[in-house]
């Protein structure tokens, strides 16, 4: 099989679940993943839905919010999945890099991205999880 | 109730909306080699891109009426010509 569509495939199989209380921001999070060759993507606002979903899908990654719609945080579905789903990846998204970054690495996050999104950081962050599913696979 | 921290919030919200939106954009249009696609191809680039781009611009509005909002509570305690504390 040639490379580009190796690659294609596993982006199509790879399940994505973007977890954010923002509407809009969850939307556009996923217009871009698709356009990037995601098929498989998930959107979810709470962290109790979160933990259910994560449970159900055991997603390859997990783009996570801090601050989410209920009273679980970002902080908690990242302790959960750990237990639940210890494959998978999660990359936190937050402005508060400064106060949340260390916190979340010594949980276990994967990465972490710094709002307001920078183009550069969102292709970084995704070719470092595509290349170790390629690597994975 | 309203504070000063939510509007900066708030303007925060709208801040990473418009830039999220902008590199969807860009994504759109960036990652197509627009001579070498159909017609069908380029009008859902186009209307894509021309959504996106509306959405910016609503967030943008958005933006400055939080920022409208913000206003007395910083004119309150600092004047606005001279930038002193009152």
């Amino acid at each position: 099989m040639a490379i580009a569509q190796l690659k294609e495939s596993l982006m199509e199989s790879m399940k994505v679940m973007i977890i954010e209380d923002e509407i809009d921001i969850c939307d556009l999070f996923a217009d871009y993943l698709e356009m990037r060759g995601c098929e498989k993507i998930f959107k979810v606002s709470t962290g109790k839905d979160a933990i259910a979903k994560i449970e159900q899908e055991k997603p390859d990654v997990i783009f996570l919010d801090i601050q989410l719609a209920d009273n679980i945080n970002g902080l908690e579905v990242l302790r959960k999945t750990r237990e639940i789903s210890p494959d998978t990846k999660v990359i936190m998204m937050s402005a508060y890099k400064e106060e949340y970054g260390q916190q979340t690495q010594e949980l276990g996050a994967y990465g972490f991205l710094k709002k307001p999104f920078r183009a550069d950081d969102l292709s970084k962050v995704f070719d470092r999880v595509f290349k170790e599913k390629e690597g994975g696979s | 109730m309203t504070t000063v921290r939510n509007k900066f919030h708030e303007l925060g919200n709208w801040h990473n909306k418009i830039s999220l939106a902008a590199i969807v954009t860009r994504e759109a249009i960036g990652e197509n080699n627009l001579t070498q696609l159909s017609e069908f191809q380029l009008r859902k680039v186009a209307t894509k891109a021309i959504d996106t781009l509306n959405k910016i611009e609503q967030y943008v509005v958005n933006a400055d009426k939080t920022i409208d909002d913000m206003k007395p509570f910083i004119y309150q305690k600092i004047a606005p010509d001279t930038n002193i504390p009152k």
